[in-house]
């Protein structure tokens, strides 16, 4: 009787747990898959990123091109404050490669009296910001200053998809929408209307690799620096999530073996009760 | 009452038995096999997640790239 009863709670108890299991599947699932068709904003399409597996680093070789257009193109408005020169060093960059980058760099300083100065930049130096604050940086671009690229790859939705589509997504406004002076339409944008022009054009610079620099080709490099710079620590992560999920089996192993290991007395020990004559329990009327 | 025990034999087969007889059951040679153990698995659980990281991202890595830089 006891036993029938433990076996339904416990069969009640796995129904409980693989439907809690199956709803909240099914809840990720669906809001994987939700379309937001009412934002009004176009999303970003699926590309298929060289470090978008679960297993997957960064293709260096891109980065290291992403960087020629940050430093050839994107770094004449946008800063990256935490990204330091000596960042670059033996993850995408030799030293003196580091080192010869920050010293093309002009950095605002002060000397040893307080005075404002340039100099170039050594490895300790942050890439520089265009501006001197924001006030002068929304100034020169119609009223919005242009974000740090720092971590926008991961500040945005649709991340690298999304950078992608927004640096290839420029076309003539349809009827109807007003484009202001200085500003371009660009469905992407949450609104439509961007204070950013197109700033990627085919062969609009020269890879030093040799690479056909297509506007595509600079959008897709320019996305993949942008998200190792978000994201440094991007290819170890990765790589000790590979190594934890292959260790995981042999620690199960050992732990349902110590388990069972401990459990044996208890689950094969069996009571009885015989009365001795004489201490007997008390009739139950 | 009395509480009586019925005598459960253990059967004695099988690796999990082998184990028990030759290594989990004295302290001193559960120690030295889990520290050979700690050390094998180490050391063979890196090489091959090493080993199948550097084919999954073959040619995309620093070391390799760094390497077509002169
Ligand atoms: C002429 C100056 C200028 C250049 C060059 C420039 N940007 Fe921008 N960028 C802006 C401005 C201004 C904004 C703010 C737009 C707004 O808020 O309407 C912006 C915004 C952005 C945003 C954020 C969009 C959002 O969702 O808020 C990204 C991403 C971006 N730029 C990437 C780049 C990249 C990558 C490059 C180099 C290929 C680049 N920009 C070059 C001026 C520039």
């Amino acid at each position: 009787m006891q036993r029938a009863v433990a076996a339904g709670t416990k069969k009640f108890a796995i129904g409980v747990g693989i439907a809690a299991a199956a709803g909240a599947g099914g809840l990720v699932y669906a809001l994987e898959k939700s379309v937001y068709a009412s934002d009004h904003v176009v999303h970003p399409y699926h590309l298929p990123w060289s470090h978008s597996g679960k297993f997957s680093s960064f293709d260096i070789a891109s980065v290291r091109r992403g960087y020629e257009v940050y430093k050839q193109v994107c770094a004449a408005c946008h800063s990256m404050k935490f990204i330091h020169y000596r960042h670059f060093v033996d993850t995408i960059m030799t030293e003196e490669e580091a080192k010869a980058e920050a010293a093309e760099a002009t950095i605002n300083a002060l000397d040893d009296r307080g005075q404002t100065i340039q100099r170039p930049g050594i490895l300790t130096d942050a890439l520089p910001n265009p501006y001197a604050n924001k006030k002068a940086a929304a100034a020169a671009n119609n009223g919005a200053a242009p974000p740090d690229l720092s971590l926008m790859s991961l500040a945005r939705h649709g991340g690298d998809d999304y950078i992608f589509a927004l640096l290839t997504g420029y076309f003539d406004a349809p009827a109807g929408v007003k484009v202001d002076e200085g500003k371009a339409y660009n469905p992407y944008f949450p609104g439509g209307v961007i204070s950013m022009p197109q700033q990627l054009f085919d062969e609009g610079i020269e890879y030093k690799d040799g690479t056909p620099a297509t506007q595509s080709q600079q959008a897709k490099d320019v996305s993949a620096f942008m998200h190792w710079c978000a994201e440094p620590f991007h290819d170890t992560r990765k790589k000790w999530a590979l190594k934890i999920a292959a260790f995981i089996p042999f620690v199960a192993v050992v732990l349902i073996y110590g388990k069972r290991h401990i459990w044996t007395f208890t689950k094969s020990q069996k009571f009885a009760w015989k009365p001795v004559k004489g201490r007997e329990p008390p009739k139950q009327h | 009452m009395i509480l009586v025990k019925p005598d459960i034999k253990p059967t004695m087969s099988g690796i999990g038995s082998l184990a028990y007889r030759f290594v989990t059951r004295r302290f001193s040679t559960l120690l030295i096999a889990s520290t050979a153990g700690a050390f094998t698995l180490n050391y063979t659980l890196n090489k091959a997640t090493d080993l199948y990281w550097d084919t999954v991202n073959k040619g995309k890595q620093w070391k390799e790239v760094k390497l077509t830089i002169q």
